[in-house]
């Protein structure tokens, strides 16, 4: 039904994470469209359609976005805060998905426009649990922006 | 006046009288006789007709009585006495008596019965009657009555001339004295003067009255005049606060003052007559008579003694004691004055006590003390001044005070003086005067600081001057400032240095948060991943390895998760609200619900009270304690948990008490160290945070905790906050489950 090319962008820099990611995701059958981001930098490029993904202008944006925050080069602070003051971008929902439980983080996170802040448990089945809960959320149940909503 | 008319006229009255009567008596003897003569003759002519009986002769002898007016009537009476002629003829007989009666006259109602026998050769024939009025008498009565009248108011009227002339010459000049004198006496006023009206004897008599007069007021005024000066003498020994005493050679008091009675409790009745010695100290027995020796002497001595009043109080006087004489010169007794100086000599020993006490302090003070006159010469130079200025006191009086001062200023010094001394304060503090420096003898300046006083004596201006020697202070206090700017130096650079170190733990913090649970969390999930999706092809045992692994790090992570909570508490501010500690509890017991299912506790909440804290710690606090207590009575079938609020002594404390496990009072004081555990993992599961964090959070609300607990007794933590012993008297409540 939807016509992204990407549906989920999972930026996150640890392969262990990405991989466990990955896993909960395609346990759960919910992995058709990812695209994964190793930094900062790059997740701004995908969103951008700018350097190596300067190709994708023709495509929409993805339907959510899963944003680690300690990344190299551009943290995900600063990813969030680029997305969400982007009129082009803003209206994609980004998901906080960090080990960190820092408070500050949480409330910069929330005045930078987040719309979901999940601290990632260690307990690996819980994580399943939260990752199959997230994607079965912001990919079926949610209803999406409209293409109106992404103002060039 | 009056009485002389009247004296007048009864002398008149009484002398007219006197002749008037005299001259009737006489005028009456001589009718009588004129009458006898003419019954005489008549009858001798009647005699031939009585004798013949002839009535006609008779009756016509009879009727020659027509020629005397003076008979009325007149009768013949016969020998038988029967009547036989009547005068006048038509008379009726009734008017006659029946019987002549002897002869002879008699006065009958205003008329003269005159009877005259009528004889006949001796031989009595009959009786001639006659009766006669007194007419004449009577008119020659009325004629002296008049005459009499007549000479009575000549005589009154002579008199009144008279007595008038008598009174303008002798009786005013008269009246005129008396009135004057009467005024005199009734005014008591001798400058009255009489008016001399005549150059007579009367006027000589004024003269003389007027001279009294004068005599008599000078020596009124001489006596008023010595009234006066005894009364004001009197007055001033009366009302002197001296005690001023009479007294004879006996030594006996004459006299006795106002101020003697309230000097020596004494009143004048009760001393006067006694011996003066009942006054006198009998520690001096000698003293009266060497006074009286000196009485004698007629020396007036002034000298100073004690006395002994009434209610045997001593008293010091200063006396003067002089001689009274008699108008002849001769010692008769003595006056003494006294005067009360016990007030006096005890002023002066203050004095004399108050100036040693000055000069002993003048002489100790560790400041040195300068006095200078107002022409700035050095009075008074103390010890310390000495020692200070390097300069022996002989040398330093009668110098003036620029020898001690640095000649540059001098001249600021002597202006300050000056305006002190005009200002009127009397003295300025150290602090209020400009530091100052000082000049040794041997040329050394020093800094002193000086206070200053003055006071006018008999106006004499003198000021003292204080002063400190500050030079070790002055440097004291430099090297003060200059630790405290190393000290402030350090104390940024350990500010930074701290700052650093803060800002690395942070960091710091932030990557055990992030980094350290990431691979935690790695290790979980693939042991998981193992255990689920390999297990088929795993050997034996090697699920329970995976198990472990995973427990491992589970424990790891709350681990690190409560270490990062106590590092959170250390750098976090308090954030203080007035905070019911009961509603605070009931919240942790709420979520210690699932923890203690299926057991049988029993809860004491004892009353807590509200307190101002940080609400989100201090639930902690007992979040803390209580699952503690939960945990550590989990043997016991029956668990009974007490939370309450202690005032004990002023002191107040909140307590946790549990009849758990309790532990070994050796161990109390590691009790609250990180990762200090008292029980085997296997026991009581735990990290060994817990109760650190509740003591840091504790001390960063300004309190201490503490536990008592005894081996399988239980055991009870207390600790206290800042400001719960202001706390209101806490809640009413109790609860069990």
């Amino acid at each position: 039904m939807s016509n992204n090319e990407v549906e989920l962008l999972l930026v996150e820099d640890d392969p262990n994470d990405v991989e466990l990611a990955l896993l909960a995701l395609r346990k759960h059958k919910l992995a058709n469209k990812i695209h994964v981001v190793r930094d900062g930098e790059e997740a701004l490029d995908f969103v951008f359609a700018r350097g190596a993904y300067a190709h994708r202008t023709k495509n929409g944006p993805p339907k959510v976005i899963l944003l680690d925050l300690k990344l190299p080069k551009v943290s995900g602070l600063e990813v969030l805060k680029a997305v969400k003051s982007d009129p082009r971008t803003q209206a994609v929902p980004v998901v906080v998905m960090t080990s960190s439980r820092e408070q500050r983080d949480m409330v910069e996170g929330y005045w930078l426009g987040v719309n979901s802040y999940i601290q990632k448990p260690i307990d690996f089945n819980q994580f399943q649990t939260i990752i199959r809960d997230l994607g079965y959320y912001w990919l079926v149940v949610n209803q999406s922006p409209p293409p109106e909503a992404f103002r060039a | 006046m009056a009485v002389i008319m009247l004296t007048t006229v009864a002398v008149l009255l009484l002398t007219t009288a006197a002749f008037t009567v005299y001259d009737l008596v006489t005028y009456r003897q001589s009718l009588v006789h004129s009458l006898s003569a003419t019954a005489a003759i008549l009858a001798d002519h009647s005699t031939a007709a009585l004798v013949q009986r002839d009535e006609r002769d008779a009756r016509a002898t009879l009727a020659s009585l027509r020629a005397d007016p003076r008979i009325v009537a007149a009768a013949l009476y016969d020998g038988q006495g029967n009547l036989f002629a009547r005068y006048p003829m038509l008379a009726p007989v009734s008017a006659f008596p029946l019987v002549p009666g002897q002869g002879g006259y008699r006065h009958e109602g205003g008329r003269v019965i005159l009877l005259e026998p009528v004889t006949e050769g001796g031989v009595r024939v009959g009786t001639l009657y006659l009766k006669s009025d007194l007419h004449p008498l009577y008119v020659r009565l009325r004629f002296y009555g008049g005459v009499a009248l007549l000479v009575l108011f000549g005589s009154i009227l002579v008199a009144l001339v008279i007595s008038n002339g008598l009174q303008r010459r002798i009786t005013r000049p008269i009246r005129a004295l008396a009135e004057v004198a009467r005024a005199v006496t009734e005014r008591g006023d001798y400058s009255i003067r009489a008016r001399k009206l005549s150059r007579d004897e009367t006027g000589l008599l004024t003269d003389a009255f007027n001279g009294m007069l004068a005599r008599i007021q000078e020596q009124t005024e001489a006596l008023r005049q010595n009234e006066e000066i005894r009364s004001l003498l009197a007055a001033i020994v009366e009302s002197s606060d001296d005690a001023i005493i009479g007294k004879d050679m006996d030594s006996r008091i004459l006299s006795w003052n106002a101020g003697a009675e309230r000097m020596y409790g004494y009143n004048a009745a009760e001393i006067l007559g006694q011996p003066i010695t009942l006054l006198q100290s009998p520690d001096r027995p000698e003293e009266e008579a060497r006074i009286l020796e000196e009485v004698k002497r007629g020396g007036i001595r002034h000298f100073e003694t004690v006395r002994v009043c009434k209610d045997g109080q001593t008293i010091e006087v200063s006396l003067t004691v002089s001689p009274i004489r008699n108008p002849c010169g001769e010692v008769i007794g003595s006056s003494s004055i006294a005067r009360d100086i016990t007030e006096r000599k005890r002023a002066e020993r203050e004095v004399r006590e108050n100036r040693a006490r000055l000069s002993g302090i003048i002489g100790s003070a560790m400041d040195a003390i300068i006095s200078v006159d107002a022409r700035q010469r050095i009075t008074i130079f103390n010890a310390a001044a000495e020692k200070m200025f390097h300069c022996p006191v002989r040398e330093a009086l009668g110098q003036p005070l620029d020898r001690f001062i640095p000649e540059r200023f001098r001249e600021a010094h002597r202006g300050h003086l000056a305006a002190f001394g005009r200002t009127g304060a009397t003295s300025r503090a150290m602090g209020n005067l400009q530091p100052v420096s000082g000049l040794r003898a041997d040329g050394e300046e020093f800094p002193i600081e000086a206070s200053i006083s003055h006071i006018e004596v008999g106006g004499q201006q003198i000021y003292t001057v204080i002063l400190r020697d500050i030079t070790e202070r002055k440097r004291a206090e430099e090297q003060i400032q200059r630790l405290n700017a190393e000290l402030e130096q350090r104390v940024e650079e350990r500010t930074a240095e701290l700052t650093a170190a803060n800002n690395e733990l942070e960091s710091f913090t932030y990557s055990v948060a992030h980094d350290l649970r990431a691979p935690l969390r790695h290790i979980d999930a693939f042991s998981k991943i193992l255990e689920e999706d390999c297990a088929a092809v795993l050997p034996q045992g090697a699920a329970h390895y995976l198990q472990n692994i995973r427990r491992s790090t589970g424990k790891m992570s709350l681990l690190v998760d409560d270490l990062l909570n106590l590092a959170r508490i250390g750098r976090q501010e308090l954030r203080r609200q007035p905070t019911p500690l009961g509603g605070l509890v009931d919240e942790v017991l709420a979520d210690l619900k699932e923890e203690t299912a299926g057991r049988t506790l029993e809860w004491h909440i004892l009353p807590l009270p509200a307190i101002e804290c940080d609400p989100g710690l201090m639930k902690q606090v007992f979040a803390n304690l209580l699952s503690n207590a939960v945990k550590y009575t989990r043997p016991r079938p029956v668990a009974v948990i007490e939370v309450g609020y202690l005032k004990k002594n002023g002191d107040s404390a909140l307590f946790v008490r549990d009849n758990g496990v309790g532990f070994n009072m050796k161990y109390a004081d590691k009790l609250f160290g990180v990762f200090q555990r008292f029980h085997r993992a296997e026991e009581f599961e735990g990290t060994g945070v817990g109760l650190a964090t509740v003591d840091r959070i504790v001390r960063k609300h300004g309190g201490h905790i503490w536990a008592e607990a005894a081996v399988d007794r239980g055991a009870t933590f207390y600790f206290t906050v800042a400001g719960l012993e202001q706390a209101p008297d806490p809640e009413q409540r109790e609860m069990a489950a």
